[in-house]
C-alpha cells in the first residue's frame, strides 16, 4: 500500500497531469480523504498559477522593444522561473515539514499581508515577487527616460500608470480585509499582468523618445 | 547570372529621392491581388484605401530630408522612410492597394487610417489615432497614446490602448479589447466572444448576447453598461467589491459566494457572461429603452 509521504511526493506530478491513470486515481482518492494533502495541493496550485501569470506576461515579441538591460533582467527572471519550477517539489516538501513541525502557515500569510510589507499582499508568493522585481525594473526605466519627453506626454503616460497603481492599491487593501476572496486574488493577478504590459509599452515609448 | 539579376530586380529597394526638405512622390506598380504590404514611418500619416485593381498606388510627401524607400514584388511590398542616423523619418502616405491585401502598418507617432480592406491588418503606433473602416479580415491594433476606432468591420478584432479610448461600432466577430485608463465603447457589436478589460474607464456595450456566446467585461473603477438587443439568456457571474448590480431582465440568483460575488441566471442561462468591476456599477438594460443623454 502506498504511504502518505509517497502520495505527498506525487502531488506535483498529479497537478501537472504527469501520472498514469491508476496512480492518478490513487492520489486523487488519498487527497479526498487527507486534509493535509488537500491543503498542500491547493498551495501548490497557487504557486503554479503564479508561474503561469509570469509566463503570460513575458511576451517574446516585446523583448526587442526593451532596453538591453531590461531584456537581460527579464531573461534572468525567466531562468529563475524555470529554476522555481524544478524546486516546486522541494518547496512542497519543506512546506509539509513545516506543517508537521507545527509551524502555522497562517503566520507566514499574516506576515505577508501586513501593512508594513505592502509589496507582499495576501496573493503574493515567490513568483509574484519576481513579477514585482520586473515591475520595479520597468518602472525605473520609464522614470529615467521620462525627462526626455515633452511634459504633456510624460504626464499622460504617468496618469495611465498611476491608474493601474491605484487599482492595485485598492485591491490589496480589499484583499487585506478579505484574504480568502478568490475573486480578489484572481483580479489582483490580472491587474499585475496589465501593469507589466502597460509598463512595457511605456518603457518602449520612452526608449524611442530618448 | 543575367537570369538571377532579372529575378531579383523587382525586390530591390529603390530610393525614390533624397530631398533637402520636402518631396512629393507619386507612383503606381502592379502586384498580386492578395499582396502583403508593409508601411512604416516614425512620424506622419498612413492612409490606405482598398480598390479593385491589382496594383499599388503611393502618393507620399516626405519631409525633413526623408528618403522614401519602396521595395516591391508581386506578392509583397514594403514602404518606409529613411533619414540620417538617429533621426526620425517623417512621411505622409496616401495609398491605394488591392482590396484583398493584408497590411502591416506602423510604428511611430503616426495616424493610421484604413478603409475597405478585406485582408488581415496589423497596426501599431505610439501616438496618433488608429482608424479602421469597412474591413473584413483579422484586425490587430495597438496604440500607446492614441485612440482606436473600428467601424463596419467583419472579422476578429483585437485592440490594445494604454491612454485613449477604444471604440468599436458595427463590428461582427470575436472581440478582444484592452485599455488601461480609458473608456471602451462597443456599439452595435455582434459577437460570440467578447473580452473587454479596462482599469480606469467604463465599458459600454450594445448588441445581442448570443446563446452560445461567452462574454467577459472587466473594469476597475468604471461602470459596465450593457444594452442588450433582444432577449437575455445567460448565466451571469458577477463580481464587485464596492459597486452595484442591476438588470432590466428578470434574473434568478443561483449562488452567492459572498457579498458582491454571485451567479445569477437570466432566461435559460445559455450564454456565459462574466461581469467584474471593483467599484463601478454594473447595469444591464434592454436596448432602445435607455434615456437619451
Amino acid at each position: 500500500m502506498t504511504s502518505h509521504s509517497e502520495h505527498q511526493n506525487r502531488l506535483s506530478d498529479y497537478l501537472d497531469g504527469a501520472l498514469d491513470e491508476q496512480t492518478r486515481h490513487e492520489v486523487q482518492r488519498h487527497i479526498e480523504s487527507c486534509p493535509e494533502c488537500h491543503r498542500a495541493l491547493e498551495e501548490l496550485r497557487i504557486v503554479r498559477d503564479r508561474l503561469r501569470i509570469v509566463a503570460r506576461t513575458e511576451v517574446p515579441a516585446a523583448a526587442e522593444l526593451m532596453w538591453p538591460p531590461l531584456r537581460r533582467r527579464m531573461q534572468l527572471l525567466q531562468a529563475r522561473r524555470r529554476r522555481a519550477r524544478r524546486t516546486i517539489g522541494v518547496l512542497l516538501a519543506a512546506g509539509i515539514l513545516l506543517m508537521a513541525a507545527g509551524l502555522p502557515i497562517a503566520w507566514w500569510r499574516g506576515l505577508q499581508s501586513t501593512p508594513e510589507n505592502p509589496r507582499s499582499a495576501a496573493a503574493s508568493g515567490l513568483e509574484e515577487r519576481s513579477t514585482l522585481d520586473a515591475v520595479d525594473e520597468l518602472r525605473r526605466a520609464v522614470d529615467a527616460g521620462k525627462a526626455a519627453l515633452d511634459p504633456a506626454t510624460a504626464a499622460r503616460l504617468e496618469r495611465s500608470l498611476a491608474t493601474v497603481d491605484s487599482a492595485i492599491a485598492d485591491t490589496r487593501t480589499a484583499l487585506t480585509n478579505d484574504p480568502s476572496n478568490a475573486f480578489l486574488v484572481r483580479y489582483l493577478s490580472q491587474l499585475r499582468a496589465h501593469q507589466v504590459s502597460a509598463l512595457r509599452d511605456a518603457a518602449a515609448y520612452v526608449r524611442r523618445g530618448v | 547570372l543575367i537570369a538571377a539579376v532579372i529575378l531579383l530586380a523587382p525586390f530591390r529597394a529603390e530610393p525614390q529621392a533624397t530631398p533637402p526638405s520636402e518631396l512629393r512622390i507619386d507612383t503606381t506598380f502592379a502586384v498580386e491581388s492578395d499582396v502583403r504590404v508593409r508601411v512604416e514611418t516614425a512620424s506622419g500619416r498612413i492612409s490606405i484605401r482598398g480598390w479593385d485593381r491589382s496594383a499599388i498606388h503611393i502618393a507620399a510627401v516626405a519631409r525633413r530630408g526623408t528618403t522614401v524607400m519602396i521595395q516591391r514584388g508581386e506578392a509583397t511590398a514594403a514602404v518606409w522612410g529613411r533619414r540620417g542616423a538617429g533621426l526620425f523619418d517623417e512621411v505622409d502616405y496616401e495609398m491605394h492597394v488591392p482590396r484583398r491585401a493584408s497590411l502591416t502598418l506602423g510604428t511611430g507617432d503616426v495616424d493610421i487610417v484604413v478603409d475597405s480592406i478585406d485582408g488581415d491588418i496589423v497596426a501599431r503606433n505610439y501616438a496618433g489615432e488608429i482608424r479602421m473602416h469597412q474591413t473584413r479580415g483579422t484586425l490587430s491594433l495597438k496604440s500607446t497614446l492614441g485612440a482606436i476606432t473600428v467601424r463596419a468591420a467583419r472579422g476578429p478584432v483585437t485592440t490594445e490602448a494604454l491612454q485613449a479610448d477604444v471604440r468599436l461600432e458595427q463590428v461582427t466577430g470575436d472581440v478582444t479589447v484592452r485599455s488601461t485608463s480609458n473608456q471602451i465603447y462597443l456599439v452595435d457589436v455582434t459577437s460570440n466572444r467578447i473580452s473587454a478589460q479596462t482599469v480606469g474607464g467604463a465599458i459600454q456595450f450594445s448588441g445581442p448576447i448570443r446563446r452560445d456566446g461567452t462574454y467577459q467585461f472587466t473594469s476597475h473603477q468604471g461602470a459596465i453598461i450593457l444594452d442588450v438587443v433582444g432577449e437575455l439568456d445567460a448565466t451571469l457571474s458577477v463580481a464587485t467589491v464596492q459597486g452595484g448590480f442591476s438588470s432590466a431582465f428578470p434574473t434568478q440568483m443561483r449562488e452567492q459566494r459572498r457579498r458582491g460575488v454571485f451567479t445569477t441566471v437570466a432566461g435559460t442561462g445559455a450564454a456565459t457572461l462574466e461581469l467584474e468591476t471593483f467599484s463601478g456599477g454594473i447595469v444591464i438594460r434592454r436596448a432602445g429603452t435607455k434615456k437619451e443623454e
